[in-house]
């Protein structure tokens, strides 16, 4: 019985396998303008990008602190400024509601807002060439839904309790929205392979 | 509640309520991909080309993108009822910084614990459940994405905002995609 293994080992290599089939895309496609390579390009970076962006194991604390601080800031100071003014319990608790909507949409915008990917520089060395990229992409994908679902759990293995887990845990969403990036990526570069392969007139 | 009347509300609401609809069906075909129930990882992706494309024109109409979910919604309710108010009821003036920042925090704790509870519960109650089709296999899913998206395209077009008539070019690449996710165009091997 293979050992298994840690979830970070598991998405080191996914990440190792995209980078790999992302070289092979920019070497080898003549037009890195072309709509599917483009798109294809595109689709990696994002995915790459949310791979690499997985939250550590103590970082789901993060956001608690961060919410728990904010808001004994926000009340303490929302309730010695109607103290100040002379306003009761009633204005305390608008002024601190108001604020912290506002707190934290602003919060939620600072976090939405990610950065965009940069692409590789070309690498110089011969490779299998782009019709072998779509399926090294799939073992890629192999890896990534076998750690998602070893993450989710044996009990949660049909389709309706997985649907839920996968809203439910952050790092799941995060690989699954990972996981689509990557299929729409091979899509692409199928449909790109699809138009070399016909003989247009 | 399903509302399947195309041209209920402004262009952002139906777009909004067609974005939460194809995003259950594609959390749904990914799972089923995962589980090898129906295994096919073209239909999903395409339908998320879709929601991509749909995003981008809901960007021209500075909506908010979709909120929060029903879950965090009811935990922060429970913890303010059942946690807030008799805090605030039982404390000796409460209108004092200190105490109010107390319970303020409480509540938070509170609303985190209710929620994971909650989520919790949820996918237990999820493990039992019977299986019912899949949403993406469901016709009447794309002939509604599609009368949406046109109906919405054809109000983008008449905008006298420069901004929103380019929403109208985004949704033309929406109706693309779905296209392609529903007739499955013949790929390499």
């Amino acid at each position: 019985m293979p050992p298994v293994r840690a979830l970070p080992a598991e998405i080191g290599a996914v990440r190792a396998l995209i980078a790999d089939g992302f070289d092979e895309v920019i070497r080898e496609s003549d037009d890195l303008d072309q709509f599917w390579i483009r798109s294809a390009c595109g689709r990696l970076a994002a995915a790459d990008a949310e791979l690499a962006g997985l939250p550590g194991r103590f970082s789901p604390l993060l956001p608690v602190l961060t919410t728990t601080v904010v808001t004994a800031l926000v009340v303490a100071g929302s309730a010695a400024l109607a103290r100040v003014t002379g306003g009761g319990l009633l204005t305390a608790l608008v002024v601190a509601g108001l604020l912290l909507i506002m707190a934290l949409h602003i919060a939620g915008v600072l976090r939405r807002r990610g950065t965009a990917p940069a692409l590789p520089p070309p690498p110089d060395m011969p490779g299998p060439g782009l019709t072998e990229v779509p399926s090294a992409l799939e073992r890629a994908r192999v890896r990534l839904v076998s750690a998602g679902l070893r993450r989710a759990g044996r009990a949660n293995w049909r389709a309706p309790a997985l649907r839920r887990t996968l809203t439910a845990d952050p790092v799941l969403a995060r690989l699954a929205r990972a996981d689509l990036l990557l299929c729409q990526a091979i899509d692409c570069l199928e449909r790109y392979l699809d138009d070399l392969s016909k003989d247009w007139p | 509640m399903i509302r399947d009347d195309p041209f209920a509300g402004g262009v952002a609401p139906r777009l909004r309520r067609l974005d939460r609809e194809l995003a259950a069906a594609i959390a749904d075909a990914q799972c089923r991909d995962w589980t090898a129930d129906r295994p096919d990882r073209v239909g999903f992706a395409r339908l998320g080309q879709v929601r991509h494309d749909l995003g981008t024109a809901a960007a021209r109409y500075r909506t908010a993108p979709t909120g929060s979910d029903r879950t965090t919604i009811l935990a922060v309710l429970l913890a303010g009822l059942l946690v807030g108010l008799p805090l605030l009821l039982l404390t000796p003036d409460p209108a004092r910084p200190l105490p109010l920042a107390a319970i303020a925090v409480a509540c938070v704790w509170a609303a985190y614990l209710l929620r994971a509870g909650l989520r919790r519960l949820r996918i237990r109650r999820a493990r039992g459940a019977p299986d019912r089709s899949a949403p993406i296999d469901d016709p009447f899913l794309y002939a509604r994405a599609r009368r949406t998206i046109e109906s919405c395209a054809a109000s983008a077009r008449a905008d006298r905002t420069y901004r929103r008539r380019g929403a109208a070019t985004d949704l033309e690449y929406a109706l693309d995609w779905l296209a392609a996710a529903q007739e499955e165009l013949p790929r390499v091997r």
